[in-house]
């Protein structure tokens, strides 16, 4: 049985289960709102959460898609018990994690999230070319026009910032100097494009797409300002093996075996961006014709 | 469409902050009443199943 950890609202799970379904496989799906507890039943571990239950040597394969498997913890009255039974339990929980992990996975929800200064320390030291970036507080060393600020969080959008609003951060070009010192950013060179690439990776097998995002002045620096009038034109794309060889070295030493990587590509050179794990492909795959969710399903 | 918000706070943001787009999420939904955009589906455990092709009115089938 297969084990999808992800969330309610999660179209790419949805399509993937259809697949699952087709093939006839079976799986149990796990939401953000579902508390588990660890039980014992014939000597055998048992999750138990108010709509599912099942025995941890059932489940042969997992998908951590997004959220995360929660553990519902016991309180007790004397604080001295109290501290002793919270890191009892949070080792039992960290135990069983590591028991499901240990199954064939796709990524793992121990290492979903990626600290992007991290990767990129890493992409340099497998051979990638990156953009030049530092940290400042200030923007003494900013080249106007030339460098971009981009926020080192994984999402980047702030919800209900104000009432009836939302607030995106896209990479903005940083067009003016600022006299006060602000929170450490992270500034990275603006490289000229000639189209954006999106690479799909599965263990050790790639799926590219090229998006040409850079005539169209609404996407030309952040590909996520969607133009739905005029959309980007995307093809099918094919990185130099030797790129390839690189992407894998860096998912082996980020400990991930499934993600979604952006590449800008200048002349001849293929610049790393980041690493998306838990991102979107549907639309990539669709584009393509892919059938990204049709090997995922075949994968688990 | 951009506008500046001026944050009250104490501590410092990074400079994201100023380039931050406000998106005015209530002009946004337009969503039509009459029309399920999702509907709750027990074999792929969501609430959230796409509802991908409209209905068909009845008086066009017949």
């Amino acid at each position: 049985m297969i084990l999808i950890v992800s969330k309610n609202n999660e179209i790419t799970t949805t399509e993937i289960i259809k697949w699952l379904l087709s093939m006839g496989k079976r799986f149990v799906r796990v939401d953000e709102d579902e508390l588990f507890e660890i039980k014992m039943l014939n000597g055998k571990f048992i999750l138990q959460s108010e709509r599912n239950n099942f025995f941890l040597d059932d489940i042969t394969s997992v998908w951590y898609r997004r959220g995360g498997i929660k553990f519902k913890r016991f309180c007790y009255d004397n604080e001295a018990i109290n501290t002793h039974m919270y890191e009892a339990q949070h080792w039992l929980e960290e135990y069983v994690l590591h028991l499901l992990e240990s199954k064939k996975h796709i990524n793992k929800q121990t290492k979903a999230h990626v600290n992007k200064l991290l990767v990129l320390e890493a992409a340099k030291k497998v051979g990638l070319d990156v953009p030049n970036y530092f940290l400042s507080n200030t923007t003494q060393d900013v080249q106007l026009g030339k460098t971009i600020v981009k926020s080192i969080t994984g999402n980047v959008i702030l919800q209900n910032l104000t009432e009836n609003t939302d607030g995106i951060m896209y990479t903005a070009v940083v067009d003016k100097k600022i006299s006060k010192d602000f929170f450490i950013s992270f500034f990275q060179e603006k490289i000229e494009k000639d189209f954006e690439i999106r690479t799909f990776y599965l263990e050790e097998k790639m799926w590219s797409i090229a998006i040409f995002s850079q005539n169209d002045r609404q996407t030309q620096l952040d590909l996520r300002k969607y133009n739905t009038e005029n959309p980007n034109r995307n093809v099918r794309y094919l990185l130099p093996k030797s790129v390839e060889e690189k992407i894998c070295k860096l998912m082996k030493a980020l400990e991930l075996n499934c993600g979604s990587i952006d590449f800008i590509k200048n002349g001849d050179k293929f610049y790393f961006l980041e690493v998306n794990v838990v991102g979107q492909f549907l639309s990539l795959s669709d584009t393509c014709n892919y059938s990204l969710d049709k090997v995922i399903a075949n994968y688990l | 469409m951009k506008k500046k918000i001026n944050f009250q706070e104490k501590n410092k943001l990074p400079l994201t902050f100023d380039y931050l787009e406000i998106i005015n999420v209530k002009k946004n939904i337009s969503h039509d009443k009459n029309v399920i955009y999702h509907i709750s589906c027990n074999i792929c455990s969501t609430n959230y199943n796409v509802r991908r092709e409209p209905h068909k009115s009845l008086v066009r089938m017949l």
